[in-house]
C-alpha cells in the first residue's frame, strides 16, 4: 500500500468523525480541503475571466456552505466528499462569475453559462464517482487531489501561475507568455523550475 | 540539468534564454503534456522510452492534468451532446468554430470524444444543423484511429431508427476525416443522474440535499447521498426505448459494447437516443475484430465476459448486461460495481454480485429489481435472450402486469449471497467441512479423542464462525473496513492456534492451516495485510508450541529434531514474503493499467 492510500483513508476517517460531531475533526477536515478548494476556484475563475482574480471570497463561501451542509451529506468516501464540495463550488463559481461579469458590463451571454449549463456537465466534470469515463481517468480522479493542491499551494506565486496556465488550463506557451507578460523562453524556464519544485514538494507532502 | 540556485525566480529576466539541456527537457516535457492532453497513450509511451528522465515528472503531470477536465476550463461553455470523455483536446486541434469545412460551416465546438472534436455545424447546401465529428489528424497511430473511425461510421451509417442518433455522412475534406450526425440538443443521461436535474439552477440549498425533491420536465428526481435517482417508471420507460433501439442494433449485427448513461442522449421531448458506436463490433468485420483484442469499454458497465477480454464471448447479451447496469444506476443513483480503481472494479464485475437495488432504495418495486438483476446475471445464458425481451418485460412492469423475470431460486440466492461476501462464504464452507470431518472422525474413529476435547474443538469452530460473521458485518461499514480486515486475520490465526492446542495428539500435517491462512490473506490484495497475517501465524505457532509444552508436556512432536519448528516458522515467513510479493506485483500492474490507459 502506498502512502497516498493511507492518507486517503485518513481523510475518510476524518469525515466520519466530523459527522459524528467531533469539532476538532471537523476543523481539520476543512483545513485540509482549503487549499484544494482554493486551487480549483482559482483555475476556474481565471479561465473564465481570463484575468487574475482573488478567489478567497468564493473559497470562503464554498467552505462555509459545505460546513453548514455537512449533516446533510451522506457520502462515505473521500471521492464522494470531494465531488460534493466541487458541486458546491460549481454553483458558487457560476454566481461569482455572473456577478463579476455583471458589474463589468452586461455583455455576457455567450461567454458565461448563466444557468446551470443546459447540458449539465461542462464545469466540473470530474465527479470521482463518475463511471462514464475511460479507466485511466477513472482512477486518476481518485489520486489524491488534496495532496496535489497542497503541494501546488506551497509553490511560489509565479510558479503556481505558470503551472496552472499550462497544465491545468491547457494553454500553449505563447498564450501563457502573453498572459504573464513575459517572453516565451522565460516562461518555459519558469515552468521547468516550477515542475521540478512541484515534483519534490509532492514527494514531501506524501512522505509526511 | 539542475542549475537552479534558489529555486524560485520571480525576478527572472525575460531575455534569459534556456541552456540547451534545459531547453531540450522543456521540449520533451511539453510534448508529454500535449500527449496527455490529447489522451494519446501511445505517444506518451514513445516519449517515455526515448527520454527515460521524463519518468520522474510523469506522475506529477498526470495528476495536474486530471485535476480539471478540459471541458471545465478555457471557456468551453458548452458540454458536448456527443460526449465521450472529459479530458483534453490538444491545442493543435485549435478551435475552428467560425470557419468553413467543405459543405459545412462550423458554428461552435461542442465537445470532444475519444476520436476527435465535435462541432455544431450548418450544412450549407441543405441548410440543416448537424453535429460534425472531426477525427484528430496526424497523430501517432493515426492510421489505426482512422480505421476505427470508419468502422464506427460504417456501422452507424447503415442504421436508421428513432432511438438512435443517425449518421448522415462520412468522408474527408483535404484529408480531414469527418462524420456528420443528427444534432441532439439535450444532455446525456449520466448528467441527469450525477448532476442535479437540468431544471434546477443556481444555488440550491446544499444543506438539505439529501431530502431535496426537484421537479423536472421528466418527473420527480430524488437526491440522495448516492446520487440523483430517477422515478422508477421514468427509468423503466427510458430503458424500454433504449432496449428497443439496442435490439434494432443487434438485429443489424451491431453490438454496441460501450452502452452507458453517458452514451444516451435526450432529445427535446426527453426521449433517449443511443449514440457513439465507437466500439461497435461488427460481425464479420475482420479489421475491427482483430484490433479489438484488448479490453475496451468502460469497466463499471462491462459484462463479465467483456471484462475478461474474451472477444469471442462478447455477444448481444453483453449489451443486455450493460442495459442492466444503466437501469440499476438510474434506480439507485450509483452503478452496481463501482469501487475505487479499475482493477477492483473489473474484479467485482467478474466475481461479485451487486447489492440488490431494494437494499439501497427500499421502496423500489421487487418486480423491477428482478428485471434489473436478470440483466446483471454473470452467465449470459441467464440474462434476457434479447433486448426486445427486456423491453417487453419492462413494459409489462409499466402496465403492472406480471413480469417474466422471476425471483431467484434458493440455490441461486445462496450463490449470490456468497459472491457478495466471498470471505465469509469461504470461512463458512471451510469451517463447515472441518467440523463435519471432525465429527465423523469422532464418531467412527475408534479410539479417537476424549469427548471433552472434541466438544471444545467444535465450540471453538462455532465461535470462529460467529466471529467471522461479525467481521463481515464490520466490513460493510466503511469506517471499520480496513481495521476489520486486520482483526479478521488476527482472529483467524488465534482461533486456529486454539483449535490445534486442544488435542494432545501431535498436530503434524494440520499445521498447514497456517500456510493456508497466509495464502488466503493475499486475496485481499493488500501487502501489509499479508505481512500482518504472516506475523500472526508465526506468533500463533510459537504460542502453540508453548501451550502444548505446558498442557500436554510435549512440543509439537517429541522425536523431532529441535530445528524443525524453527524451519517451519521460517517457511511460513518465506511463504508470506512470496504472497506479499505477488500482491505487490498485481498492484503495480493495476497502477500501470490506470496510468497507461
Amino acid at each position: 500500500m502506498s502512502d497516498s492510500n493511507i492518507n486517503a483513508s485518513a481523510l475518510t476517517g476524518l469525515l466520519d468523525r466530523a459527522r459524528d460531531g467531533d469539532e476538532q475533526a471537523r476543523d481539520e477536515l476543512f483545513d485540509r480541503c482549503r487549499n484544494y478548494v482554493a486551487l480549483l476556484a482559482r483555475v476556474h475563475i481565471e479561465s473564465w475571466l481570463q484575468a487574475k482574480v482573488d478567489p478567497s471570497d468564493l473559497v470562503q463561501q464554498t467552505l462555509l456552505e459545505a460546513y453548514r451542509g455537512l449533516d446533510g451529506f451522506q457520502g462515505q468516501t473521500e471521492g464522494e466528499w470531494l465531488a460534493w464540495i466541487k458541486q458546491i463550488l460549481k454553483h458558487n463559481a457560476t454566481d461569482y462569475i455572473r456577478s463579476y461579469k455583471g458589474t463589468a458590463k452586461r455583455r455576457i451571454q455567450r461567454e458565461v453559462p448563466m444557468e446551470a449549463p443546459r447540458h449539465g456537465s461542462s464545469l466540473f466534470r470530474i465527479d470521482p464517482s463518475d463511471p462514464g469515463d475511460t479507466p485511466s481517468q477513472l482512477v486518476m480522479q481518485h489520486e489524491n487531489e488534496i495532496q496535489l493542491a497542497e503541494a501546488v499551494s506551497r509553490l511560489a506565486e509565479d510558479h503556481q501561475q505558470v503551472i496552472l496556465l499550462r497544465n491545468v488550463q491547457r494553454l500553449s506557451f505563447n498564450e501563457v507568455a502573453e498572459r504573464m507578460g513575459r517572453s516565451r523562453p522565460a516562461v518555459q524556464m519558469l515552468w521547468l523550475r516550477a515542475l521540478k519544485k512541484l515534483k519534490d514538494l509532492l514527494h514531501d507532502v506524501e512522505g509526511s | 540539468m539542475s542549475r537552479d540556485p534558489e529555486g524560485s525566480g520571480p525576478e527572472l529576466p525575460d531575455e534569459l534564454s534556456l541552456d540547451p539541456v534545459d531547453s531540450n527537457l522543456v521540449d520533451a516535457l511539453d510534448q508529454m503534456v500535449d500527449a496527455l492532453q490529447a489522451e494519446d497513450a501511445q505517444a506518451r509511451t514513445v516519449l517515455l522510452t526515448a527520454r527515460p528522465e521524463l519518468a520522474e515528472y510523469t506522475e506529477c503531470l498526470v495528476r495536474l492534468d486530471a485535476l480539471l477536465p478540459a471541458s471545465a476550463v478555457a471557456g468551453a461553455s458548452h458540454s458536448d451532446p456527443l460526449h465521450v470523455g472529459p479530458t483534453g483536446v490538444s491545442r493543435d486541434d485549435g478551435d475552428r468554430a467560425g470557419t468553413r469545412f467543405g459543405r459545412y460551416e462550423l458554428l461552435e465546438r461542442i465537445g470532444h470524444g475519444a476520436m476527435g472534436v465535435v462541432y455544431l455545424a450548418r450544412q450549407t447546401d441543405l441548410d440543416r444543423t448537424v453535429a460534425l465529428k472531426l477525427i484528430t489528424p496526424g497523430r501517432v497511430g493515426a492510421e489505426a484511429d482512422v480505421e476505427r473511425f470508419y468502422s464506427e461510421a460504417r456501422a452507424a451509417a447503415r442504421l436508421r431508427h428513432p432511438g438512435i442518433v443517425g449518421v448522415l455522412e462520412v468522408g474527408d475534406v483535404d484529408g480531414q476525416h469527418f462524420i456528420a450526425m443528427d444534432y441532439v440538443s439535450g444532455g446525456n443521461l449520466s448528467e441527469f443522474v450525477r448532476n442535479e436535474s437540468p431544471g434546477s439552477e443556481g444555488k440550491s440549498s446544499h444543506a438539505d440535499d439529501s431530502v431535496l425533491l426537484l421537479t423536472s420536465p421528466t418527473g420527480l428526481w430524488r437526491k440522495s447521498s448516492s446520487g440523483t435517482t430517477v422515478e422508477p417508471d421514468t427509468a423503466a420507460g427510458w430503458l424500454v426505448d433504449i432496449s428497443r433501439a439496442v435490439d434494432y442494433l443487434h438485429n443489424h449485427d451491431v453490438i454496441h459494447r460501450d452502452l452507458k448513461l453517458g452514451n444516451i442522449l435526450l432529445d427535446e421531448d426527453q426521449r433517449p437516443l443511443v449514440t457513439d458506436f465507437g466500439l461497435a463490433l461488427v460481425y464479420g468485420d475482420e479489421a475491427t475484430k482483430t484490433s479489438a483484442g484488448a479490453i475496451v469499454g468502460t469497466p463499471a458497465y462491462m459484462a463479465p465476459e467483456q471484462a475478461t477480454g474474451d472477444v469471442e464471448a462478447i455477444s448481444p447479451r453483453s449489451d443486455i448486461f450493460s442495459l442492466g447496469v444503466m437501469l440499476y444506476e438510474l434506480l439507485t443513483g450509483r452503478p452496481p460495481f463501482l469501487v475505487d480503481n479499475p482493477l477492483d472494479t473489473l474484479v467485482r464485475v467478474i466475481e461479485a454480485d451487486p447489492e440488490p437495488p431494494t437494499a439501497i432504495q427500499p421502496w423500489l418495486s421487487r418486480e423491477l429489481e428482478h428485471i434489473c438483476l436478470k440483466c446483471l446475471e454473470k452467465d449470459p445464458d441467464n440474462r434476457y435472450s434479447s433486448a426486445r425481451e427486456l423491453a417487453d418485460d419492462l413494459e409489462r412492469y409499466l402496465r403492472r402486469e406480471n413480469v417474466q423475470a422471476r425471483p431467484a431460486g434458493v440455490v441461486h440466492r445462496v450463490r449470490r449471497w456468497g459472491r457478495r461476501q466471498p470471505v465469509l462464504m469461504a470461512h463458512t464452507v471451510a469451517l463447515g467441512l472441518v467440523a463435519l470431518i471432525n465429527q465423523l472422525g469422532f464418531l467412527f474413529g475408534g479410539d479417537a479423542e476424549h469427548p471433552e476435547v472434541h466438544q471444545r474443538v467444535m465450540a471453538i469452530l462455532a465461535v470462529w464462525l460467529v466471529v467471522s460473521m461479525a467481521c463481515q458485518g464490520l466490513m460493510k461499514r466503511s469506517r471499520w473496513q480496513a481495521a476489520s480486515r486486520f482483526f479478521w486475520c488476527a482472529a483467524d490465526a488465534a482461533l486456529l492456534t486454539c483449535v490445534l492446542a486442544q488435542s494432545s495428539a501431535p498436530p503434524g500435517p494440520l499445521l498447514v492451516g497456517y500456510a493456508l491462512l497466509i495464502a488466503a490473506s493475499g486475496l485481499f490484495f493488500r501487502v501489509r495485510l499479508v505481512w500482518f497475517m504472516t506475523l500472526s501465524c508465526v506468533l500463533g505457532y510459537a504460542a502453540l508450541l508453548g501451550v502444548r509444552r505446558r498442557l500436554h508436556a510435549v512440543g509439537v512432536d517429541e522425536d523431532l529434531p529441535w530445528q524443525y519448528p524453527v524451519l517451519f516458522a521460517v517457511v511460513l515467513a518465506v511463504l508470506g514474503m512470496v504472497i506479499a510479493y505477488q500482491v505487490f506485483r498485481v498492484r503495480v500492474l493495476s497502477r500501470y493499467y490506470r496510468r497507461g490507459g
